[in-house]
């Protein structure tokens, strides 16, 4: 007993010591975990930038995972060192925050908008690249579903055939199939504003949603679920996005605005939201060339569309899918790089 | 409750209320809470509000209170001597050495030592070497055979990372768990501290960890391998500590006799008795070990778990399955071969023999291990098996998912349909309503007779707990699913653990059933019961149970067959027809165990019933703990409802196990 707690004592005074010195060595506390190689004195010579592998998350979909690789790709063929970190798509915006991520190219305004938000407020994450690519996050619907409900896509023609969508749990009322609640849609204001007859039940992740389409088009059951562009879907599901009556910023904020005068909501998502580029605060400094490079990099709806084609339809893996992009894009991202 | 063998010692229950027994015992136990229920739907005007719902303004602020604690590590100086955020940040940078060199053996080449990764020829016959060595040759085709689908299931890349996370985390869980455990046996006052500890840390879901750990230890595999520790650690301190105090006095006496020192003692008369339980804890290490892959490439591990998801979320189910089952194999491989170490007996060395003879199997595995790796400088193929000759099984896999999806819609929404108007919808609006008091009270009167005034104190303090944190409705959301699973896995699971518990074949099958379900990623099955069962309820129900009949099939089989013989044979002789056997003998016996089995299916449940957030359409805890992911701000919401979690099973826990301790007691089985 006597021999353990001495032990432990030992161990924790260690342990102690250890994070006190990581503190003298470093200006940021994050360099007390980093690898024991990012110590390597940086090379004064023509690029000022720093030897440290540059991080990159990978998250669960196809045109991100590709994407990662090719962001990497050029950045490796520009002579830095890239490494890949997995991590939750939420939670990586606190990691690039903390310093533990240099940069997340596929911001995505719906999803994600809130969680990078608020890191930019606080400073420690720039707002630092929009790609060309806009994306629309709207109420979906596979195209069979317009022989069984005339006057689609129209939001009023949807909300009258509402009972063709019900099920057992909404009773008389059509179910609209949304995404995670942490996406914070607010897609049951809007059915409150415009006084739609449908409940909103939120799916728990993209997977879910995609597995239900795929179960409703086997028998061509109706449904209407949430989706976006661009997006694998597209290429393997026809269908179209509901028209509601179009966004405006005063439109959440001003109960006014709209059809409905006493709510806010009264209409659709923006149809046009960003693709943004995040990156640390200290990337710029860290790596200077790097970052320029990042800013040059501007992906376009079709290259992310193909880019999830590659893997979802035609069933790479992805770092091939990425390998064989930059092979055939060599000009355009030789151009990111030279400048 | 019918009496099976009537015993002299009176034991907690009877104290309290004597012989009463079978429904009048039950009556007065609930009465309490009848009242209360019957005030509040007959006259509500009489039964105030905020006994039944605690109004916004008197919520305990926990929620801020973790905010701010987590703030304070974070940004401050603990004590004004030192951040912890760096302190825990410096710690798990410790993990980063052993972390790379098992990854460059394994895969990535260019060790420390200069050596390269080696060949999977050379690993495949290596593992089947060492089943022969360790086991015979049954063990040694078994494990050959599942390193072989690594490679022809073109898996192998990332299941080398994650089988090089898990020979790094799972001896370091393994050695902690067990340093825990023996402190635990040795001190009365640490074990009082460790156990309330461990129940805690097995039941928080994970999720409401990622944001704490993503901000004290980054993101990476270091994340990844201290979350695994985390879990895996439990299990193995519970099993070290159940071990060495059931060690028979007998045993200990006779180490004295032979006048052993106290480290004697420990290393040649405590640990070897102990052997059984520290078994099933290596087991268990591995096991959670295995199963955390897919959730720790949520804080940034590599290996298995993405790629898993990543098929998911593009629905080809049939390669995530390949993908999971990789996962199952290599836990049963490690688990097998750890096993048949554990057990091994010496072995008498023959001198005359020679140095070949006596070691043929050292020299196997070098031959085997060299031939490899110069076989993989030779021929690439060697080296990493050309995609060309892998395979794949996913197209046979989808087209069930399809056959099942065209052929069995109807009568499944059929199913679902009345499920969710007729139990779930009424079940759900029950257990909403439910008055905190009333809750409170009806726990507080188990607590009482299964453990006296100290249980009822706890548990009742678990239930106020629950009514200001907060979360009260979301609570009643959750358990109410958890209840429903729990009914569900018990009708399914007790008569399938009696089927499998009478002889030992079915005993051996079915175990390995039960650990590739339990090991088995559950992401994968939610897939797949959503395109049966659409978002809702009735999807996550399917999941759960799925998971946690588990618990309810093992515990069955470890109770009846842990029904002594003479017993069984006394009642066969008094003319007992097999039947009878069963539910007037057998059945009785092995009830406590069947009711610890109960308390793991709930725990089990209350696990997956977090991960069942990611089907979508059931309110309740795990949304708010999916939520907090979103923002710093909600991190407390996350960890005030993860604890909400792990009171609700911790008030199971404490009841099932004081009732189960004092019925065994009563039936002389302890």
């Amino acid at each position: 007993m006597i021999r353990s707690k001495t032990l432990a004592a030992v161990l924790l005074a260690l342990a102690l010591v250890a994070s006190a010195c990581g503190d003298d060595d470093t200006a940021e506390p994050t360099e007390a975990a980093a690898p024991a190689e990012t110590t390597a004195p940086e090379e004064p010579a023509e690029p000022a930038d720093s030897s440290d592998p540059i991080r990159i998350p990978l998250h669960n979909w196809s045109s991100q995972l590709v994407g990662a690789e090719v962001v990497g790709g050029v950045l490796e063929d520009a002579g830095f060192s890239v490494e890949y970190v997995p991590s939750d798509s939420q939670v990586v915006y606190q990691s690039m925050c903390d310093g533990d991520i240099e940069l997340v190219h596929e911001v995505w305004e719906g999803a994600f908008g809130v969680a990078f938000q608020e890191q930019v407020d606080k400073g420690c994450v720039l707002d630092f690249a929009t790609h060309n690519a806009v994306t629309r996050e709207e109420w979906w619907y596979p195209a069979y579903v317009e022989d069984q409900c005339p006057g689609l896509p129209d939001w009023e023609a949807l909300n009258a055939c509402a009972s063709i969508f019900a099920t057992a749990e909404t009773g008389d009322k059509g179910r609209f199939l949304g995404g995670p609640v942490d996406w914070l849609k607010g897609d049951a204001e809007r059915v409150e504003g415009l006084g739609m007859n449908f409940e909103v039940v939120n799916a728990g992740s993209a997977a879910t949603l995609w597995a239900e389409l795929d179960a409703a088009s086997v028998d061509e059951t109706p449904i209407v679920l949430f989706n976006w562009t661009p997006n694998f879907i597209e290429a393997v599901y026809e269908g179209s996005f509901i028209e509601f009556p179009l966004f405006e910023d005063a439109c959440r904020t001003d109960p006014e605005w709209g059809i409905n005068s006493e709510l806010t909501h009264d209409c659709g998502n923006p149809a046009d939201g960003y693709l943004k580029t995040g990156v640390g605060q200290h990337f710029p400094d860290k790596w200077p060339t790097a970052a320029a490079i990042v800013k040059r990099m501007d992906f376009t709806n079709p290259m992310l569309a193909a880019m999830a084609a590659a893997v979802d339809v035609d069933g790479k893996e992805p770092s091939e899918a990425a390998t064989e992009w930059l092979a055939a894009n060599e000009d355009l991202w030789k151009g990111w790089i030279s400048g | 409750m019918a009496g099976v063998t009537e015993t002299a010692v009176p034991t907690g229950q009877q104290k309290r209320l004597g012989h009463m027994t079978g429904w009048r015992l039950a009556l007065l136990l609930v009465s309490p809470y009848l009242l209360i229920q019957f005030i509040h739907e007959v006259a509500p005007s009489l039964f105030p509000n905020f006994l039944s719902v605690v109004n916004e303004d008197s919520i305990v602020p926990f929620r801020d209170w973790a905010n701010r604690s987590l703030l304070h590590l974070k940004d401050e100086d603990l004590l004004g001597l030192f951040n912890f955020k760096d302190f825990t940040r410096t710690v798990s940078g410790w993990l980063e050495y052993p972390l790379d060199v098992s990854e460059q053996l394994l895969i990535a080449g260019d060790g420390p030592f200069g050596l390269s990764a080696v060949p999977w020829v050379a690993l495949v016959a290596g593992f089947a070497v060492a089943g022969a060595w360790l086991g015979g040759w049954r063990l040694s085709v078994l494990v050959g055979g599942c390193s072989l689908y690594l490679a022809i299931f073109d898996v192998w890349e990332d299941s080398m990372i994650t089988l090089s996370i898990v020979l790094v985390v799972a001896p370091l869980a393994a050695v902690i768990g067990w340093a825990l455990g023996l402190a635990a046996a040795k001190s009365r006052r640490f074990e009082a501290l460790l156990i309330p500890a461990l129940n805690v840390m097995q039941s928080m879901p994970h999720f409401s960890y990622l944001l704490p750990i993503s901000v004290f230890i980054g993101i990476g595999d270091e994340a990844g391998a201290i979350a695994t520790i985390l879990f895996a650690v439990p299990p193995m301190a519970r099993l070290t500590l159940l071990g060495l105090q059931t060690v028979p006095a007998e045993v200990r006496e006779a180490g004295l006799m032979a006048g052993c020192t106290r480290w004697q003692m420990l290393w040649k008369v405590e640990m070897p008795a102990a052997r059984p339980q520290l078994m099933v804890g290596i087991n268990q290490v591995l096991m959670q070990c295995f199963g955390m892959t897919v959730l720790a490439s949520f804080v940034g591990t590599r290996g298995l778990g993405l790629p898993l998801l990543n098929y998911l979320q593009s629905l080809r189910i049939g390669r995530a399955l390949e993908v999971g089952v990789a996962i199952v194999l290599m836990a049963i491989m490690l688990d097998r071969l750890s096993q048949a170490a554990g057990s091994r007996k010496p072995e008498h060395t023959d001198y005359t023999k020679s140095w070949l003879q006596r070691h043929p199997f050292l020299v196997a595995g070098t031959a085997v291990t060299v031939g490899g790796v110069v076989l993989g400088q030779l021929f690439d193929q060697a080296k990493v098996l050309p995609e060309k000759w892998t395979v794949s099984t996913a197209p046979f896999w989808e087209e069930i998912v399809d056959w099942v999806q065209l052929n069995l819609k109807s009568p499944l929404g059929e199913f679902r349909d009345f499920m969710i108007l007729e139990i779930l919808i009424p079940m759900r609006n029950g257990f909403e309503s439910l008055p905190w008091l009333g809750l409170l009270v009806l726990v507080a009167m188990l607590g009482w007779y299964f453990g006296g005034l100290r249980l009822a104190a706890i548990v009742s303090g678990f239930i106020a707990y629950l009514a200001f944190s907060g979360f009260w409705i979301e609570s009643m959301e959750t358990l109410y699913l958890v209840v429903a699973s729990l009914i569900v896995s018990v009708v399914i699971g007790v008569p399938v653990g009696v089927y499998a518990s009478k002889t030992d074949h079915r005993h051996a099958a079915m175990q390995v059933v039960l650990d590739t379900f339990q090991v088995l990623p559950s992401f994968i099955y939610l897939i797949p019961v959503v395109m049966l069962f659409r978002v809702g309820p009735v999807a996550a129900l399917v999941a759960i149970v799925i998971y946690s009949t588990v618990p309810a099939v093992r515990y069955t089989m470890l109770g009846l067959r842990n029904v002594p013989d003479d017993v069984v044979e006394a009642a066969r002789m008094s003319g007992c027809t097999e039947f009878q056997v069963l539910r007037k003998v057998r059945l009785p016996m092995a009830f406590p165990e069947i009711m610890l089995g109960m308390n793991q299916v709930l725990l089990f449940s209350l696990l997956l019933v977090i991960i069942a957030a990611f089907i979508g359409g059931i309110e309740g805890l795990g949304d708010e703990i999916l939520r907090s992911r979103t923002e710093q701000a909600l991190v407390g919401e996350g960890l005030v409802a993860g604890f909400n979690v792990a009171v609700i099973g911790l008030t199971a826990d404490q009841l099932i196990t004081n009732y189960a301790r004092d019925r065994k007691a009563q039936l002389g089985i302890a």
